[in-house]
């Protein structure tokens, strides 16, 4: 379980998931069809990699054009188990793209960062 | 005026073509991106909501009778309405009016799991609506969710 690359589709969005150099990628629109059964495999190989103790740096880039409220949950619960990592003092870094005239998605990032007290998850406009 | 109609099924294998389908009719709007962007939104949470939450009518036995909607219309110049309808459960409408009272931030609406409701009120700047009508001669009551987009 090195790599995982998933490529976009009409309606899920491309994941690249390195845990070797721990850096991990999302990016595109996000509503699939089944939420359950394209979120949840990813949830728990996250989750279950958290749980081994990562030790080295952790960089996590989320560039969604588009998320529905499955997708919202999935990375709230990805980043709320990003906080939990922090408390044992890794390297983490979180960085929220939203495309520059989306307000929604700009409101979003902001919004899930004001309940992070362990880590700052930077939020930047992308073109 | 109506842009845009759909009378089901919906399952979520629909939810693909119907996407589709209302990002096809928004794009020959006069919509800028954002508009456009929070209309696919809401009816992307109406569609799930439907297909989560719709009950079947039990009186009536044809599949293909479909009684759930959601329809996309112009009320004003760059002003939308997006409402859906689908039958509710008599003994789901206390939980569902419990969930539209917690629609306080974003982590309430995540423990309560109620996040699309949370972005269909944020979208419509809190204009969001819910109405249950109690259907004579039917044991379902009718469910519309109203949101506006401008």
């Amino acid at each position: 379980m090195n790599k995982v690359h998933l490529h976009p589709s009409a309606s899920t969005p491309e994941i690249f998931l390195d845990f070797e150099s721990g850096r991990f990628f999302f990016s595109g629109e996000s509503f699939p069809q089944n939420p359950e059964a394209f979120l949840d495999p990813i949830r728990i190989q996250l989750l279950d990699w958290f749980k081994q103790g990562p030790t080295h740096t952790l960089d996590f880039q989320f560039k969604f054009d588009y998320l529905d409220s499955p997708s919202i949950k999935f990375v709230m619960d990805i980043i709320e188990e990003i906080e939990e990592l922090n408390h044992h003092n890794k390297s983490i870094t979180v960085t929220w793209h939203y495309p520059r005239n989306n307000k929604t998605l700009k409101e979003l990032g902001q919004e899930i960062a004001s309940e992070l007290s362990q880590i700052r998850m930077a939020i930047i406009p992308k073109n | 005026m109506y842009l845009y109609c759909y009378y089901g099924p919906f399952l979520s294998k629909d939810l693909i073509v119907q996407s589709t389908r209302f990002r096809e009719v928004t794009q020959h709007l006069n919509c800028e991106y954002q508009q456009a962007y929070d209309l696919f939104s809401s009816f992307i949470e109406l569609f799930r909501n439907i297909v989560q939450h719709a009950a079947r009518n039990p009186l009536v036995k044809d599949l293909n009778c479909h009684a759930s909607s959601i329809t996309l219309s112009l009320i004003a110049e760059n002003h939308y309405k997006l409402q859906s309808q689908n039958f509710i459960a008599p003994e789901s409408e206390h939980s569902f009016r419990e969930k539209i009272a917690t629609l306080g931030t974003l982590k309430e609406a995540k423990e309560n799991a109620v996040i699309g409701l949370y972005l269909l009120n944020s979208i419509s700047k809190h204009t969001f609506s819910s109405n249950l009508e109690k259907n004579i001669g039917s044991p379902l009551n009718t469910l519309t969710l109203t949101t506006y987009c401008r």
